[in-house]
């Protein structure tokens, strides 16, 4: 199976106090191109999980496979391969303020060894797909929040993954400059038929974008307590989030969080 | 799907102003310094303190002879090479143990003993293991130099964003990227101003250091016009040394404006 697959996923941390567990028994399969949402209450370990698949925490228990192949194989087979896979997108946008937009979105082409010629002709298409062409070498201190997320969605997307992973990447946006960003992410994603993996703690967020939603709960430790699939035959549009359709996912998602339904 | 195109006024045009506001007030506050200068000799009357014009055509003539030449290289010398020494081990060594806890484990008790130690007092010890000559000066100007560097790039790396190193981490980052791409970038701000203050300290000790057994070098240049009773030529000299310490932190501020352009925009 392509696309994303967990199994059994759990984390613990120690502490000097001993073993913490982060969250634990997470099972999901995200077919490729699909778009999948982790939505919880903080502290449910929503965020964790992220982590184990960008390969930042090693997982005590489970198993992450992205397109077929194990991380651990991912990440023996080198330095190169995984990074090239998986691009991640978090909540401050992790944008490099002494770089310019350019040299920020370049950055992980770079990292993996690009010559300055080939990284600036995979980075001028996304920059200018992404209305970003004019702040090419502008530094990000210089531009507003919406614009700060559009250089991080470049640079992630500039890598050409198969997944993309984002941690409440639209969080510290207004309302209206999130919903412009929710469609800028529609449009790039299903152009190249990203998967991707979304951790927001907005239920409009998941229900809008997702189509299969990850609802977690803090259990001592973080559980998956449920799985819900978007209704079929949705067309995502700003329409679309006046419809009675999104209304009813939403407050389903709502309902499951609230522990009122399973 | 453009985005708008902000009102932008260029960063280039904004330093340059930045810099001839910044020169005008530098030289108000320099005409200031001389006025009260002149105003004080002309109320003392006294031939220790002469009229800045005579200290400053003494410093025009020294300079023209070569004799200031000569000990303003003979101190720049000093500080120059101390320098060269201390900055790439200081700057290493700090943000090396800024980022590993079983470094820092080592090197944090060290400087917290001997960081607040007066350097200048090991001036004898320093003379009587290295000798009289340069290299005790040096020495002791490595010190400080290599002692404020090293506190504020451990410091800094300490305080490197979780986020910034996260995002480099999932690109794949080696350890030697994310000093190259995060801890250095961030921390130079913070070793520029670190220099700035060990110059000036270093400027201090120095003069000191050279009015010891030395015939050579603006501290003993001072010393030396001070015991001939000829004041023009002391004032002369000091006029040298502060300009040198100017120069100093002239050269920390076009480094600054030339390395951390990224500040600007804040």
């Amino acid at each position: 199976m392509m696309g994303l697959r967990l199994e059994g996923l759990g984390l613990e941390y120690s502490t000097p106090e001993g073993p913490v567990s982060a969250f634990a028994g997470f099972d999901a399969e995200l077919g490729p191109g699909s778009i999948g949402a982790i939505v919880g209450p903080s502290g449910s370990g929503k965020s964790s999980v992220i982590r184990v698949i960008a390969g930042l925490e090693k997982p005590s228990r489970g198993h992450v496979e992205i397109d077929g192949i194990g991380l651990d194989e991912l990440q023996v087979a080198g330095t190169g391969s995984r990074r090239a896979r998986t691009a991640v997108i978090f909540q401050d946008y992790g944008l490099l303020p002494w770089k310019t937009v350019e040299a920020n979105v370049e950055l992980p082409l770079l990292l993996s060894g690009m010559k300055a010629k080939e990284r600036r002709r995979r980075s001028r298409p996304v920059l200018e797909e992404l209305g970003l062409e004019d702040f090419a070498r502008f530094y990000p201190g210089r531009l507003s929040g919406g614009m700060r997320q559009r250089v991080a969605l470049g640079r992630a997307f500039a890598q050409a993954p198969d997944l993309l992973l984002m941690d409440e990447p639209f969080s510290s946006l207004d309302e209206l400059t999130r919903e412009t960003m929710q469609e800028t992410l529609l449009e790039t994603q299903s152009r190249r038929d990203t998967t991707v993996l979304i951790v927001t703690h907005s239920i409009d967020e998941a229900a809008y974008l997702a189509d299969v939603v990850y609802i977690m709960r803090y259990h001592n430790p973080g559980r998956l307590v449920a799985t819900l699939r978007a209704p079929g035959g949705i067309e995502r549009s700003p329409a679309y989030r006046e419809e009675p359709t999104f209304r009813d996912f939403a407050n389903r998602i709502r309902r499951v969080l609230e522990g009122r339904e399973e | 799907m453009k985005a708008p195109v902000h009102d932008v006024r260029f960063a280039a045009d904004r330093v340059s102003r930045r810099a001839i506001k910044k020169t005008a007030s530098l030289a108000a506050a320099l005409a200031v310094i001389i006025g009260l200068w002149a105003l004080a000799a002309l109320i003392v009357d006294k031939s220790f303190l002469p009229q800045p014009w005579s200290a400053f055509a003494r410093l025009g003539a020294r300079l023209a002879d070569g004799s200031l030449a000569l000990n303003l290289g003979a101190s720049a010398k000093r500080v120059g090479l101390a320098l060269l020494i201390a900055a790439p081990l200081a700057t290493t060594l700090g943000l090396a143990s800024g980022r590993s806890k079983r470094l820092d484990a080592f090197v944090s008790p060290f400087v917290y003993l001997l960081h607040p130690l007066p350097k200048i007092a090991f001036l004898p010890v320093i003379m009587l293991f290295l000798g009289l000559g340069d290299s005790a000066k040096v020495f002791l100007i490595f010190l400080i130099i290599f002692g404020q560097l090293l506190v504020s790039a451990r410091d800094a790396a300490r305080a490197v964003p979780p986020a910034l190193v996260d995002t480099l981490r999932a690109m794949g980052a080696s350890k030697l990227d994310l000093f190259r791409h995060a801890v250095f970038p961030y921390a130079l701000p913070s070793l520029l101003s670190a220099l700035r203050i060990g110059l000036g300290t270093a400027v201090a000790v120095l003069f000191m250091a050279e009015t010891f057994a030395s015939e050579t070098g603006l501290g003993w240049y001072i010393m030396d016009a001070w015991t001939r009773v000829d004041y023009p030529d002391m004032y002369a000299a000091i006029i040298a040394l502060a300009l040198f310490g100017l120069g100093c932190y002239l050269v920390v501020d076009i480094a600054e404006a030339a390395f951390c352009r990224w500040r600007d925009v804040d």
